[in-house]
């Protein structure tokens, strides 16, 4: 037999509303509701803030189509191709190309950066020169 | 494939079924957006919600564990596995995206209005559902999630409880405290007859 206090707890938590309440204690709560005036009053003024509850706006319609989802989402890889794919180990001819073009690019990143710093030596000092002479009031 | 139950749609679509998910999404689609509507307050961000759960459950599924395998966490009597692993999926989706800086909250949550009603009494009950739906908004999120999925959603408590990650009691709790919010922010409409 449910008590009082559990009963009003339930009302508290899950509103007046048998479908609410735990599947577990639903019966034993409609036994103490049927049979003790008390329980009534205390269910009538949960009764009042599901009235409000009941009141919110409705939900805006969705706009979610459910095919286009579907068709977007199935064709998005899962994770069994990601998860199960065997994990290789870099062949060693992969390996060594991979350091040889790490060499090279790097290689060619100086042999431009002195070409470029060679450049700015011969042209643009005395271009520089020039542009300052021109603008200065002195 | 309409009757069989979630947990073997799943399967099936972890192995690469798409037919098979696409009657999963079907059958939960309506209810996943209703809820994430009800926890964010607004329709476009419920909807990008719902989208990314449900790619989860497409990624998710060829690992899936059906309920009857060893370690499953469902039991006789509860709601599929599978549901219970989505709504927790969209909950935590929802109360993550919350955490983010919400620069127009209560101007979001106007849009839960749908205006196709009209006339005086439905402005006015318009008027009354647009303070409801503010209310709601105000509560911390965890209170707002426990009354979408518990109240609005019809969701049972242990399911409930589950999508929260939290104990039955501690769902009764944050429910206790999120219509005690309500009752005292918007008890001058049940005192005017709007609990009627």
């Amino acid at each position: 037999m449910m008590g009082l206090d559990r009963f009003r707890e339930l009302l508290d938590a899950y509103g007046a509303e048998p479908r609410r309440w735990p599947a577990n204690e639903r019966a034993m709560a409609e036994a103490l509701f049927a049979q003790n005036p008390r329980a009534r009053d205390l269910r009538a003024k949960a009764a009042t803030i599901d009235a409000l509850l009941d009141r919110t706006a409705p939900l805006a319609p969705p706009i979610i189509d459910a095919e286009i989802l579907i068709g977007q989402i199935t064709a998005m890889p899962q994770s069994q191709v990601v998860a199960f794919r065997p994990a290789q180990r870099p062949a060693a001819g992969t390996f060594w190309l991979k350091v040889g073009s790490l060499a090279a690019a790097a290689v060619i990143g100086f042999l431009l950066g002195v070409t470029q710093l060679a450049n700015i030596g011969e042209n643009s000092a005395p271009t520089s020169v020039l542009e300052l002479a021109d603008i200065s009031p002195w | 494939m309409q009757d069989e139950l979630d947990d073997a749609l799943m399967a099936r679509a972890g192995r690469g079924d798409k037919s098979a998910f696409a009657v999963l999404v079907r059958r939960h689609l309506a209810r996943a957006t209703a809820i994430a509507q009800r926890i964010l307050g607004n329709r476009s961000d419920a909807e990008e919600v719902v989208q990314e759960a449900f790619l989860r459950c497409w990624q998710k599924a060829p690992d899936w564990q059906p309920a009857e395998s060893p370690g499953s966490a469902a039991k006789a009597g509860e709601r599929a596995q599978f549901a219970t692993w989505l709504y927790r999926v969209l909950t935590n989706l929802c109360l993550d995206r919350r955490r983010r800086p919400q620069p127009v909250e209560l101007e979001a949550a106007g849009e839960i209005a749908d205006t196709r009603d009209d006339g005086f009494a439905q402005t006015e009950r318009g008027e009354v559902g647009k303070r409801v739906a503010e209310a709601m908004a105000r509560l911390p999120d965890r209170q707002r999630a426990a009354l979408a999925l518990c109240y609005y959603e019809d969701l049972g408590n242990i399911e409930a409880a589950a999508a929260l990650n939290i104990s039955i009691g501690a769902l009764e709790s944050l429910l206790v405290r999120g219509r005690r919010a309500l009752r005292d922010s918007l008890g001058d409409l049940a005192i005017d007859g709007g609990a009627g």
